[in-house]
């Protein structure tokens, strides 16, 4: 792997109610696969347990932006004692599933993933002088776009779950 | 000096996926999903090893390893293995929803899937050393693109995703459900 650089660092989301957790699953790989992104399942663990169910499932999908830069954004998703619930949905009951809810996201850049410019110190040093100063400007635009699409993605999130009733302020778009 | 150290990706393997289950389930559906599944995906399966051990008496460990082939091309190949093992496997008797009994397996289980896409299967490409250097050329330059964008993709998301999304289906776990069921391709 070649240069990783921690763009958003434990973005977490804790939650307890009711959630389909499964359409909550299917809404992030659908959002991540809409931007172009390539889907990693890193895990996919279910535990039946006395209280309900346990899962933990992690994705780590990656988008190539140039031949010497790539994303990666790593969402992992916690849920203790999830059990099914009667509700009652647009005037039908349904079953839906209730628990507890912790997701982490991380938003990764990887530089030269190809690991061109680490095969000699000299060209280390270079692939450093690059990216912190030639390449500085992009570099740092790069980085807004991740980070625009990590908020963006909890903004997602945090609407699915009904956190707020309200238009919020995502981060602006790199230009 | 073998013609593996210098011909270019002459195998590209995809990211290993897994399921952890414990709880209960039906093995004998979970065989014959896979089963049926390479069956109609036009793959050869072969089982590779099935081992059975009593370690302690919490129950069984059953080790089931699978490899499907299926000759795409000429000049490619998929290959997936399916790996599975259980753990503290042991039968239970359970009541379905219109009031029948039917065995089933309660315990811990691992399954573990990952694909390889093998290029010029035949070794017709290896004969000579001017033929190995040809062939690497050919995987490094001509066909990358194809090679990493189209077979590796379909191979990744039509075979071993699909896999994964109908095991966990089956299993019932949360997590089941196959955002890119409408991927590309009618099939």
């Amino acid at each position: 792997m070649g240069h990783l650089k921690i763009v958003v660092d434990h973005e977490k989301i804790d939650y307890s109610g009711p959630v389909s957790v499964g359409d909550l699953l299917r809404m992030i790989e659908n959002f991540l696969w809409e931007r172009g992104f390539d889907k990693k399942q890193d895990k996919d663990f279910e535990q039946n347990t006395a209280n309900g169910k346990f899962i933990e499932w992690q994705i780590m999908p990656w988008k190539k932006i140039s031949d010497y830069l790539r994303y990666h954004i790593k969402v992992r998703v916690l849920g203790y004692d999830i059990v099914k619930a009667d509700t009652v949905s647009n005037g039908k009951k349904t079953k839906i599933d209730t628990g507890r809810l912790i997701i982490v996201i991380d938003g990764f850049m990887e530089y030269d993933y190809d690991h061109r410019w680490e095969e000699k110190p000299i060209l280390y040093f270079f692939r450093a002088l690059y990216d912190n100063f030639i390449f500085k400007a992009y570099t740092e635009r790069f980085e807004h776009m991740l980070v625009h699409d990590v908020n963006h993605l909890v903004d997602h999130i945090e609407k699915f779950l009904n956190l707020y009733r309200r238009y919020s302020v995502i981060s602006r778009a790199a230009p | 000096m073998k013609p593996d150290d210098f011909i270019h990706l002459p195998e590209m393997p995809t990211f290993p996926v897994y399921i952890q289950y414990k709880g209960i389930f039906d093995m004998q559906d979970v065989y014959e999903t896979i089963a049926d599944f390479f069956r109609q995906k036009k793959f050869k399966l072969q089982e590779s090893q099935h081992r059975l051990r009593r370690p302690g008496p919490f129950g069984a460990e059953i080790a089931n390893n699978f490899i499907a082939r299926r000759k795409v091309e000429d000049y490619y190949q998929w290959i997936v293995n399916v790996n599975i093992e259980t753990f503290d496997l042991h039968d239970v008797e359970v009541v379905l929803k219109d009031g029948t009994k039917k065995k089933m397996a309660k315990g811990r289980l691992w399954i573990q899937l990952y694909g390889t896409v093998e290029t010029d299967y035949e070794k017709i490409w290896e004969k000579s050393a001017f033929l190995a250097h040809l062939k690497s050329f050919y995987n490094k330059y001509i066909i990358k693109k194809k090679y990493e964008g189209v077979w590796w993709d379909e191979l990744y998301y039509k075979i071993v995703m699909r896999l994964h999304a109908l095991l966990k289906e089956r299993l019932k776990m949360v997590s089941e459900g196959f955002e890119h069921r409408h991927f590309a391709g009618v099939h």
